[in-house]
C-alpha cells in the first residue's frame, strides 16, 4: 500500500494518493508538473520540503535507513534506459541487481535469466547491450528492476522515445512481467492511462480520480494534457457510451467497440495530391555499414512550402536519411541536393533525437542566438532572431535567462528547436520533434512545423508517429530497412495495408483516421 | 551499424569462453612485447597477429583504423623523428644535409607497430570481455588488497564502468558534432584560435552530458542497492583452456622479446 499526503517538492504542491497492493496507478499531467519528481520521491531518491509519503509501512522521511528500504520496495525505471544500464551484456545487467543483494552467482544468474524471460528477451542473454534497439533497451531496464523482485515499479514515461510496435512490447512487459508489483507509471498514453486502476492528474495540486472520471470531465481531461488526441476523443465517447476502455487495449478491438458505439468517425482535411519539385533531394542515396545497407538506393523530395513526412519503424533508417539530408553524412552512391546544389552541413536545420543535448550556452536566449552568430548574423540581429524563434516554440520568456541545463526535459527539446529555427535555414530536417512533449505541446510543435512550410521552407518530418502528423502533412513517404517502400499523399497513406507494409503497427489514431476517410478494412 | 571501437562485441568463440583474468594476463604480456620487441619483424608479427584476431573476434577492420586515427599526429612524428637525419649522414639524401636512413626508417616502422599492435589487442580485449568480467578479473587480482581495507569492488567497479562507457561518450562525441555542424559550427575552418574556441560547442555539452550521465548511473546503481552487500564471487579454476593460452602467450611474449636480440 502507498498513502501520500499534502507532498510539496520540486514543482509539486500538495499532491496526495493512495494505490493499494498490486494496483496500477497512472501519472499525467503537462512537462514539469512533477511527474518524475514523485516517482524519485516513492523510492527515496529524493526528500519532500513537506508531507508524508507511506510504502509498505516504511515512511520517506529522508533517512539513509529509509532509503535504503524504500529503494528495495520500490523499482524505479527512468525514462532513458542509457543512464541506468551499466553492464555491457543483458545478461549481466540483469544480473547486477540480485548480486548487489549478496546473492550467489549462480542464484542472481536465475533470478536474471526469469527476468528476462518476463520481458521476452530469454534468449538475448549473450547479446552486446548496445546492439539492442529502443524497445529492447527499455525492457531489459525492466528486466534489471524486476530481478530484485521489488514489490512496486515506479515507471517513468517508458514509451515516450518508442514506436508503436515497441510499446505493444514494452506494455507487455510491463503487464506480464510486474506479477504482483504495483506500478505508478507516469505517461502521456491515453492507453497506458485506460489500463491503470486510478489515475493522479498533477495540475493545480493532484486529484486522483479512476480512468473513467478521467475521460468523463473535459476540464480534467484539459489539466492532464492528454486532451486533443485522437486516442482521448475514442476513450472519452466510450466513458459517454458507458462502454468501458478495456478495448483500448487493442486498437483494432477499440475500433470495434467505437463502431457499436456509434462513434461518428471524422477526420481533418488530407491533402490529396502530393506535390512535386523537391527543393532537398536524396537522389539514389546509398548509406553501408559493413555488409548492410542503411541507406539503399532512396529517392526522396521535400519540396519547398510543403511538410513531407518519412515515417517508418524504429532502425528503418529514418535518422540516416535526416543526417544525409543535411549533409551531415559521406554517401556510397547517390547525392543529396538542396536547390541543385550538394547540401553541406549547415544549409539545412536539423534537430535530432536527443537535440537538448547541443545546449550549451550560459543562458537560453545565448544558446539559441549561437546558431545565427555562427552563420555571420551581427549580435543584436542573432538576438532578435532568437526572441522570435523561442516565442514561435512557446517557451516562456521566463525561461529565456536561465541556464540551459536548469530546463526540464521538454523545455530543452524546445529550446533545441529554437537554435534551429533561428537560425531561419531554407530547409529543416526534424527528427521526432514531439517525441516526450505532452499533448498542448505536440500541438504547438506542429503549427509551428505548418508555419516554417507556410513561410516558404522545405521541412522534413521524421516520425514514428504518423498519425498526429497527417493533418499537417502535404505528402508522406515510408521507409523499411533502408528503402523507401511508399510514398504519395497522406489521403493515400490510410489505404489498409499500406502502413502494414512498411513494418508499421497502425495506432489506434490511424485506424480512425481510416474509418473517417471510408477506406473499408 | 558496426560496434564502436571498443565496445564488447557478442559472441561465442574461444577468445569469448576464455577466463577474464587470464585476458587480463595476456594483455599485460601483449603490453611487455609490444615495448619489449627485439626486432622490426617480431613487432610486425605481434601487429599481424593482433590485427587478425580483431578480425576474428568481430572487430570491424573500419572501426579499428579510425581507433587509429587519435593517435595519427604522435604516430607520423615519432616515424618521422626516427627516419629522418639532418646532419648529412641519410642513406639517402632529400635536400640539402637532410635525409633519410634505413635504420631510422627501420626505428620509426618500430615504432609504430609497437603502439598499433597495442591498440589492437586492447581492441581484442574489449570485444570479447563484457564489464562485468572485468569488474570481476579486477576484483580478484586486488582482493588481497581488501585486508587493508582498500574498497576493491568500488575500484573494479569504476574501471569496468570507464571501459563499458567508452564506447557511448564516441558516440555521443559524434551526435554532437553532427548537431553543431547542422548550427553552422565549422570545426576545420578558421585560424587556430577560432577553432579552439569553436570546440567549446562540442567540450562544454560532451562534458555537461557526461557528468549528469554519471550521475544518472550513480543514481540508477544505487536505486539497484550497489554497494549493500559486497558480491559474492564465484571461485572457479582456469581450466586447461585457459592454463594453455596463459602458457602460450609466456612463451610468445619471451620469444617477442628475446629471439633476435
Amino acid at each position: 500500500m502507498i498513502e501520500a499526503r499534502d507532498i510539496v517538492a520540486g514543482p509539486l504542491r500538495g499532491a496526495g494518493f493512495s494505490v493499494a497492493d498490486g494496483e496500477t496507478l497512472a501519472l499525467v499531467g503537462p512537462n514539469g508538473a512533477g511527474k518524475s519528481t514523485l516517482l524519485r520521491l516513492l523510492n527515496g531518491l529524493d526528500t519532500m520540503a513537506s508531507g508524508s509519503i507511506v510504502v509498505d509501512g516504511v515512511r520517506a522521511d529522508g533517512s539513509r535507513d529509509a532509503r535504503r528500504a524504500l529503494r528495495r520496495l520500490v523499482g524505479l525505471v527512468r525514462q532513458d534506459p542509457r543512464c541506468q544500464l551499466v553492464s555491457g551484456r543483458v545478461l549481466d545487467e540483469a544480473m547486477f541487481g540480485p548480486r548487489n543483494l549478496g546473492f550467489t552467482v549462480a542464484l542472481a544468474r536465475e533470478r536474471a535469466q526469469h527476468a528476462l524471460g518476463q520481458v521476452g528477451l530469454a534468449d538475448m542473454g549473450a547479446r552486446a547491450a548496445e546492439t539492442l534497439s529502443g524497445g529492447e533497451l527499455q525492457r531489459l531496464a525492466v528486466a534489471g528492476v524486476l530481478a530484485m523482485e521489488p514489490a512496486w515499479l515506479a515507471v517513468d514515461e517508458p514509451c515516450a522515445m518508442l514506436d508503436e510496435a515497441a510499446r505493444a512490447t514494452v506494455r507487455r512487459a510491463l503487464g506480464h512481467g510486474r506479477g504482483a508489483a504495483g506500478v505508478v507509471c507516469a505517461t502521456h498514453y491515453v492507453r497506458e492511462v485506460a489500463a491503470a486502476d486510478s489515475v493522479l492528474v498533477l495540475a493545480r495540486g493532484g486529484r486522483q480520480v479512476s480512468p473513467e472520471e478521467l475521460f468523463g470531465d473535459s476540464a480534467l481531461l484539459a489539466d492532464s494534457s492528454l486532451a486533443g488526441s485522437l486516442a482521448a476523443e475514442a476513450a472519452s465517447f466510450l466513458v459517454e457510451k458507458d462502454a468501458g476502455l478495456d478495448a483500448l487495449a487493442e486498437p483494432r478491438d477499440a475500433v470495434r467497440a467505437l463502431k457499436a458505439s456509434g462513434f461518428r468517425f471524422e477526420a481533418p482535411e488530407l491533402h490529396g495530391e502530393p506535390t512535386a519539385d523537391g527543393a532537398l533531394v536524396l537522389q539514389g542515396a546509398t548509406v553501408r555499414a559493413g555488409r548492410a545497407k542503411l541507406l539503399d538506393d532512396v529517392c526522396l523530395s521535400v519540396p519547398r512550402g510543403a511538410v513531407t513526412v518519412l515515417a517508418g519503424r524504429s532502425g528503418s533508417g529514418k535518422t540516416t536519411a535526416a543526417r544525409a539530408l543535411a549533409g551531415l553524412l559521406r554517401l556510397d552512391g547517390g547525392r543529396a541536393l538542396l536547390d541543385g546544389r550538394p547540401v553541406r552541413a549547415g544549409d539545412v536545420g536539423l534537430c535530432l533525437q536527443r537535440a537538448s543535448d547541443q545546449l550549451f550556452c550560459d543562458t537560453v536566449l545565448e544558446d539559441v542566438a549561437f546558431g545565427p552568430r555562427q552563420l555571420g548574423m551581427a549580435r543584436d540581429t542573432a538576438m532578435t532572431a532568437a526572441r522570435e524563434a523561442l516565442g514561435s516554440v512557446g517557451l516562456s520568456p521566463d525561461v529565456w535567462g536561465l541556464s540551459p541545463f536548469a530546463l526540464s526535459g521538454g523545455e530543452a527539446r524546445k529550446a533545441a528547436m529554437a537554435g534551429v529555427v533561428a537560425c531561419r535555414p531554407r530547409a529543416y530536417v526534424l527528427d521526432e520533434p514531439t517525441a516526450g512533449l505532452d499533448g498542448p505541446s505536440r500541438e504547438e510543435v506542429r503549427r509551428l512545423v505548418d508555419t516554417l512550410a507556410q513561410e516558404g521552407a522545405a521541412v522534413l518530418v521524421v516520425s514514428h508517429d504518423l498519425d498526429e502528423w497527417l493533418a499537417v502533412a502535404d505528402s508522406v513517404a515510408l521507409i523499411d530497412h533502408g528503402r523507401l517502400v511508399w510514398s504519395g499523399a497522406p489521403r493515400d497513406v490510410l489505404a489498409p495495408g499500406v502502413v502494414e507494409r512498411a513494418g508499421m503497427r497502425p495506432s489506434l489514431g490511424l485506424l480512425m483516421l481510416r474509418e473517417a476517410t471510408g477506406w473499408s478494412q | 551499424m558496426s560496434p564502436v571501437f571498443g565496445a564488447y562485441v557478442a559472441g561465442d568463440g574461444f577468445a569469448h569462453r576464455l577466463d577474464a583474468r587470464v585476458k587480463v594476463l595476456l594483455l599485460l604480456l601483449a603490453t611487455v612485447a609490444a615495448f619489449g620487441a627485439a626486432n622490426l619483424g617480431a613487432a610486425l608479427a605481434l601487429l599481424g597477429g593482433a590485427v587478425a584476431c580483431a578480425v576474428l573476434v568481430g572487430v570491424a577492420p573500419r572501426s579499428l583504423a579510425a581507433a587509429a586515427v587519435p593517435a595519427a599526429v604522435v604516430l607520423v612524428f615519432a616515424f618521422l623523428a626516427n627516419a629522418l637525419v639532418a646532419d648529412g649522414t641519410g642513406d639517402v639524401t632529400l635536400f640539402g644535409s637532410f635525409g633519410v636512413s634505413w635504420d631510422g626508417l627501420a626505428r620509426g616502422v618500430l615504432v609504430v607497430a609497437r603502439i598499433l599492435s597495442l591498440v589492437a589487442w586492447c581492441a581484442v580485449f574489449s570485444a570479447t570481455t563484457s564489464s562485468a568480467d572485468l569488474c570481476e578479473a579486477v576484483a580478484t587480482f586486488a582482493a588481497p588488497l581488501r585486508g587493508a581495507g582498500v574498497p576493491v569492488d568500488a575500484w573494479a567497479m569504476t574501471l569496468s564502468l570507464a571501459v563499458r562507457f567508452v564506447p557511448d561518450t564516441l558516440g555521443e562525441l559524434a551526435n554532437l558534432r553532427d548537431a553543431q555542424a547542422a548550427r553552422g559550427v565549422d570545426l576545420a575552418a578558421g585560424g587556430p584560435v577560432r577553432r579552439v574556441r569553436r570546440m567549446a560547442a562540442l567540450l562544454v555539452p560532451l562534458t555537461v552530458a557526461e557528468f549528469r550521465r554519471s550521475l544518472q548511473v550513480a543514481e540508477a546503481m544505487e536505486d539497484r542497492c550497489w554497494g549493500e552487500e559486497p558480491w559474492a564471487h564465484e571461485r572457479r579454476p582456469l581450466g586447461v583452456g585457459g592454463w594453455l593460452a596463459l602458457g602460450c602467450g609466456i612463451v610468445l611474449c619471451v620469444a617477442c622479446c628475446g629471439v633476435g636480440r
